[in-house]
């Protein structure tokens, strides 16, 4: 109001021939209005901002230093296994405390690996077509579980070749094979987390030929046998063929092996969006992807995805690349909420299932 | 103050925002409060950060942990620092649900090495959720095995045998029915965290000695005392030399017999031993005679090893019998007679 009042009485006084025109004086007392009119929006904006800002600050404080040294332990967890959000553990804690947390929350190794079986029984032609999708619901996430009764349907994509050119996205992976299902699979090597998903971790395995990786390195594989067991333990490349993998690719760990669930120590991890494959006695394979990192669902632990799989009846079972990278589609349409605000991420390869008529 | 209204509704809404900011974290604050006081991993990483400060009385007083003479406070104390070990820094839980509906059990690691288990007890009213309590396994359980006059002491308390455990002392089986055969009893020890102090007495107050544990098994043995030693000693070389002479036919039967009870099985095998067959010689000798584990099985019964080389001579020629026997003696009308000799 007073800016209105003071306009009017410029209004009313007389003008020299070198002063300013009257439209000019006009103008000055409007944008002066206009400029404290947006000062004081800011004004309120910057009130605002600082109160997210003392918020958020104070809220990962409370988190981190607050009464709950479990709640502190989950959160570094959770970050440190985000390829951006790293930092905020170490504003909080030194590199030392942060390698002694993740260790706490880890997954005890096995060196076992999945003992060769016979086939399993022949499913008629109702079972083949059988594929069911769940929705798994946890106090911190919400995901779902793909159930394919037949194996032999369940394969791996690949790139053509890995030569350092980007990779694909998990819905590339589905057009290109003309698959019916997919799921995201193996890691990539993402020095300073601007890797482009071509030049996987570990070893990749298509139609029994070692596409990517060394045979004499060891990692954790991931993969189906001729007789479309699913195989999970550390293994060689060369081994991994000896063993006669048709396909299989890297990443781990490993959750449940011939039956018996490893030991996960604390959560095994923080919370966080995750892919896990697993198969069940009777050779269904089980295909479990979790959101996270969003309001709906904050994500899983290991030990929830472990606990996930065995409720699921599963013997064999192992974690799949997960973060922004877990992705899940069926029928052509993406299932599953990703983490990343950009999109679906570029992938070395990934898990697919073939349509019946694919004739296996 | 109408000049600065927009200064002072700007102060309200910051001080608007900053009363909802802190109510927000108040908030999350107790939040996490509530839950690290649900938290497994909380408590179980609570209780070992206790040890990792000296505290074990806490935990002692959590375990419901019954102290006697089987086991210690100090015990107990002990069997935590022995299985969890001293360093704290580097431990690990991996949970999973309990047999018992409603506990957990969490299995911990020192880096990849399971150490041990601990189980989550639900509570209510306490400032967690759960106390832990360390899982105890007990020593194996051990059997003592004592002469029958002896009195049993373990971990400072008499102990009472197992019921129907009298049996006849191994070295007197072939002679039940024929003297009066010492015995022996069982005592079966468990629910121990650590391997006890077990002492044997003697009525003469003579401390038993204990055998090697064999499968399990400790056998308590008397061992003879000094004033003993010498006669008995003497007893056994005396029959021995005897007995080894009568075989090479340098000693009749009459030499053994006022040595041995009559009427044992050992007795009647000497009485009908043939020794016509033995070849003349020119001589004969003992070397390298010794005698050990002598041991008394009652107050009127002891046993004891031998063993020497006889040679014997024929010409220039020397044969040589390594010979080696346990010897069963018993005290009759006050004489102490050979009851039982079995060759090693």
């Amino acid at each position: 109001m007073s800016s209105v009042k003071e306009a009017v009485r410029t209004e009313a006084k007389p003008v020299s021939a070198n002063g300013p025109s009257i439209r000019g004086r006009r103008e000055k007392p409007k944008s002066r209005k206009a400029l404290r009119i947006v000062g004081r929006v800011f004004a309120v904006l910057g009130v605002f901002l600082l109160a997210v800002i003392v918020l958020v600050v104070g809220a990962v404080t409370v988190i981190c230093k607050g009464p709950s040294s479990s709640a502190a332990e989950v959160f570094v967890n959770t970050v440190m296994e985000t390829s951006a959000a790293k930092f905020v553990a170490r504003i909080y804690y030194s590199e030392d405390e942060v390698n002694a947390i993740l260790r706490k929350y880890s997954v005890i190794e096995t060196n076992e690996v999945t003992q060769p079986s016979l086939p399993f029984d022949p499913l008629d032609e109702k079972e083949k077509d059988e594929i069911l999708v769940e929705e798994v619901v946890g106090s911190t996430f919400r995901g779902r579980m793909m159930i394919v009764r037949d194996p032999s349907r369940v394969r791996v994509a690949a790139l053509s070749v890995y030569d350092g050119r980007p990779g694909k996205k998990v819905e590339d992976f589905y057009a290109e094979s003309g698959a019916i299902a997919a799921i995201n699979a193996g890691g990539f090597e993402d020095i300073g987390g601007v890797g482009n998903g071509g030049t996987p971790l570990g070893i990749v395995i298509r139609d029994s030929k070692l596409l990517y990786g060394s045979r004499s390195s060891t990692s954790t594989v991931i993969g189906f046998d001729q007789n479309d067991v699913l195989v999970v333990g550390n293994m060689t490349g060369q081994q991994a063929l000896d063993r006669g993998l048709r396909d299989a690719i890297s990443f781990g760990p490993v959750f449940i092996v011939n039956g018996k669930a490893v030991d996960i120590t604390g959560n095994g991890g923080g919370l966080n969006p995750r892919t896990v494959i697993g198969q069940r006695a009777d050779g269904a394979v089980l295909l479990l992807v979790i959101d996270g990192r969003q309001a709906s669902s904050l994500g899983a632990s290991y030990k929830d995805c472990a606990q996930i799989m065995l409720d699921y009846g599963a013997v064999n079972a192992a974690n799949l690349d997960g973060g922004s990278s877990s992705m899940m589609m069926y029928n052509g349409e993406i299932l599953n909420v990703s983490a990343s605000l950009y999109g679906s991420r570029r992938l070395p390869d990934a898990i697919i299932v073939m349509p019946k008529s694919d004739g296996q | 103050m109408k000049k600065y209204w927009f200064q002072l509704l700007l102060l309200s809404l910051a001080l608007v925002l900053g009363v909802a900011v802190w109510g927000v974290l108040n908030s999350l604050w107790k939040n996490m409060e509530q839950y690290e006081a649900s938290s497994e991993i909380g408590a179980v990483s609570e209780y070992f950060r206790r040890f990792s400060q000296g505290d074990y009385e806490t935990a002692v007083q959590a375990s419901g942990f019954s102290f006697d003479d089987k086991n210690s406070k100090e015990d107990y104390i002990q069997y935590l620092k022995d299985t969890f070990g001293t360093d704290f820094s580097d431990l690990r839980f991996a949970g999973r649900d309990s047999d018992v509906a409603g506990e957990k059990d969490y299995r911990v690691y020192s880096g990849d090495t399971p150490l041990g288990l601990v189980r989550l007890v639900p509570v209510q009213g306490e400032a967690r959720d759960w106390t832990v309590i360390a899982e105890v396994n007990y020593s194996d359980p051990i059997k003592v095995v004592a002469p029958s006059f002896v009195q049993v002491v373990v971990n400072g308390k008499l102990q009472s045998p197992d019921a129907d455990s009298t049996v006849t002392n191994v070295d007197f089986t072939d002679l039940e029915g024929t003297i009066s055969v010492p015995t022996q009893v069982t005592y079966t020890l468990d629910g121990y965290l650590y391997a006890p102090e077990i002492r044997g007495t003697a009525p003469d107050g003579t401390v038993c000695i204990q055998g090697e544990p064999v499968e399990g098994t400790v056998s308590l043995f008397v061992p003879v005392s000094e004033t003993d030693r010498e006669q008995f000693e003497s007893l056994m070389t005396d029959f021995s030399k005897n007995y080894a002479r009568f075989i090479s036919k340098d000693a009749s039967f009459a030499s053994l017999k006022p040595k041995m009870l009559a009427g044992t099985e050992f007795y009647e095998s000497a009485r009908t031993f043939y020794n016509g067959w033995y070849t003349p010689h020119t001589g004969h000798e003992f070397r390298d005679v010794t005698v050990s584990d002598l041991i008394r099985t009652d107050e009127n019964t002891f046993v004891g090893n031998i063993k020497f080389d006889y040679v014997v001579f024929r010409g220039t020629q020397e044969h040589v019998y390594p010979s080696s026997y346990r010897l069963s003696f018993c005290c009759s009308d006050g004489k102490w007679l050979l009851a039982d000799l079995t060759i090693r």
